[in-house]
């Protein structure tokens, strides 16, 4: 097995790690926020604007490790260049885009919702640089691959 | 595409076959194929070269520029 298979191996491993997370959150997450407000002293109020952030945000999360490993599955089968991968990367920068609108909602009811909206907006504009990446390459794989 | 491929014309003055022509400019079939249908986006002066001294013709005996 090659170093390229093992890291692919180990980003698909972290990929279904973190769905199983998301999967333990989505049971947990009404325990953890209770236990947070109170804990820390936050106002109750709080705890239906994290739910809400959360359980808004777990859908394109989801879907973003899904097309993840749908994209790396590819990568492992040697397709790199293909239209289906520069798809894939196109709806995942969408999914942080989502996720980025749902945070900046929530930033007005509790401030530290802003920087995770920030995260998320800048991560789905360099998916979008990395899609035109791929749409780039692409082109030129198939002007390669046609050329006798 | 304005750029018209007349192989097959050529193979058949020359009754050159596809599997005989690919083997001897040296490239596979399916690639032949390409280039016959006009699906291939560029040619190699190096595999133009090889097909013009098979088939002993000219450049612009295979490529035609046609205005659509």
């Amino acid at each position: 097995m090659d170093k390229n298979n093992r890291s692919i191996i180990l980003s698909l491993f972290l990929c279904y790690l973190f769905l199983v997370i998301l999967a333990i959150l989505t049971v947990a997450a009404p325990f953890i926020v209770t236990w947070y407000v109170t804990y820390f002293g936050r106002p109750e109020a709080l705890i239906l604007v994290a739910l809400v952030a959360f359980y808004s945000c777990f859908i394109p999360a989801v879907v973003a490790l899904i097309l993840l490993v749908k994209l790396l599955k590819n990568i492992q089968l040697d397709k790199i260049f293909i239209k289906d991968n520069s798809r894939f990367i196109s709806h995942i920068s969408v999914c942080c885009f989502i996720v980025a609108v749902i945070c900046f909602a929530s930033g007005f009811f509790y401030m530290p919702f802003f920087m995770v909206f920030i995260a998320a907006w800048f991560m789905g504009i360099i998916l979008r640089v990395i899609k035109n990446v791929f749409v780039a390459a692409n082109e030129i794989k198939d002007e390669n691959e046609l050329t006798i | 595409m304005p750029i018209i491929i007349n192989l097959d014309v050529i193979m058949a003055k020359r009754k050159v076959s596809s599997g005989e022509l690919a083997e001897k400019v040296g490239i596979t079939q399916a690639n032949l194929s390409i280039l016959k249908t006009g699906k291939a986006k560029a040619i190699r002066f190096s595999t133009l070269e090889s097909i013009c001294r098979v088939l002993n013709c000219q450049p612009g005996d295979i490529i035609e520029f046609k205005e659509n």
